[in-house]
């Protein structure tokens, strides 16, 4: 089965929050540095809980943060 | 390094170390066909076993600590352990199946398979398994494999 495109502004909202560290976010959201670094490479889809919870640390919605694709490739913004 | 690919590598070292014994001490003086018979290599291998588990659920002791505040294992650590148990399921039963075979063809004039491969199977097949997993483990958290 094709691996859902997933793009992620993760590393964007980063910097938009003062530049706010990966380890950071990852102690924020509840989870380890590694994957948000994944994350950010494209490398890691998250489950739909991290995602929100990636998404309230930033204040926004998850569409804000994660968007779609429908193609079978996961890329990072 | 997470707590799930620290321990993963750990893994690998001790049961690597404790198959490497086992087969030294299996293939070692009167071979496979005298195992069944010899008390003290049962023996050393049964300490080497107990040893081996002593080892692992220390090391599981020495990494359980979390990070200061911080998280050492999440959903991604979890995913990688739960999809390298799949892959070593898979190994391990193929291992198994195939030994079986390659004793079967290798003993069938003689009538009967020594006991004492009986001793390796049942030892080895935990062994490696440990061992898979770990590699596994490893291999999709370094994104060799899979989602990584």
């Amino acid at each position: 089965m094709a691996k859902a495109e997933i793009r992620n502004s993760v590393r964007r909202q980063r910097f938009e929050h003062g530049e706010m560290t990966q380890q950071e976010l990852a102690d924020q959201a509840g989870c380890t540095r590694q994957t948000i670094v994944a994350l950010e490479q494209g490398k890691y889809a998250p489950s739909l809980a991290l995602a929100f919870r990636i998404a309230r640390v930033f204040g926004t919605t998850i569409e804000k943060v994660f968007e779609f694709g429908g193609d079978d490739k996961i890329k990072a913004e | 390094m997470t707590q799930s690919t620290q321990r993963a590598k750990w893994k690998i070292i001790i049961w690597s170390v404790v198959l490497v014994a086992l087969l030294v001490l299996f293939f070692g003086g009167t071979g496979p066909e005298g195992f069944a018979h010899d008390k003290r290599r049962i023996v050393t291998v049964a300490i080497l076993f107990a040893a081996g588990f002593g080892a692992f659920y220390i090391m599981l002791g020495v990494t359980r600590r979390k990070k200061e505040g911080g998280l050492n294992r999440d959903e991604r650590d979890e995913m990688f352990e739960s999809k390298a148990a799949g892959v070593t399921l898979g190994i391990v039963l193929t291992y198994v199946y195939l030994l079986c075979l390659a004793l079967w063809a290798y003993f069938q004039d003689a009538g009967s398979v020594p006991a004492g491969w009986m001793w390796f199977l049942a030892y080895s097949t935990i062994f490696l398994g440990m061992i898979v997993h770990g590699i596994f483990t490893l291999l999709l958290a370094a994104g060799k494999v899979g989602n990584g």
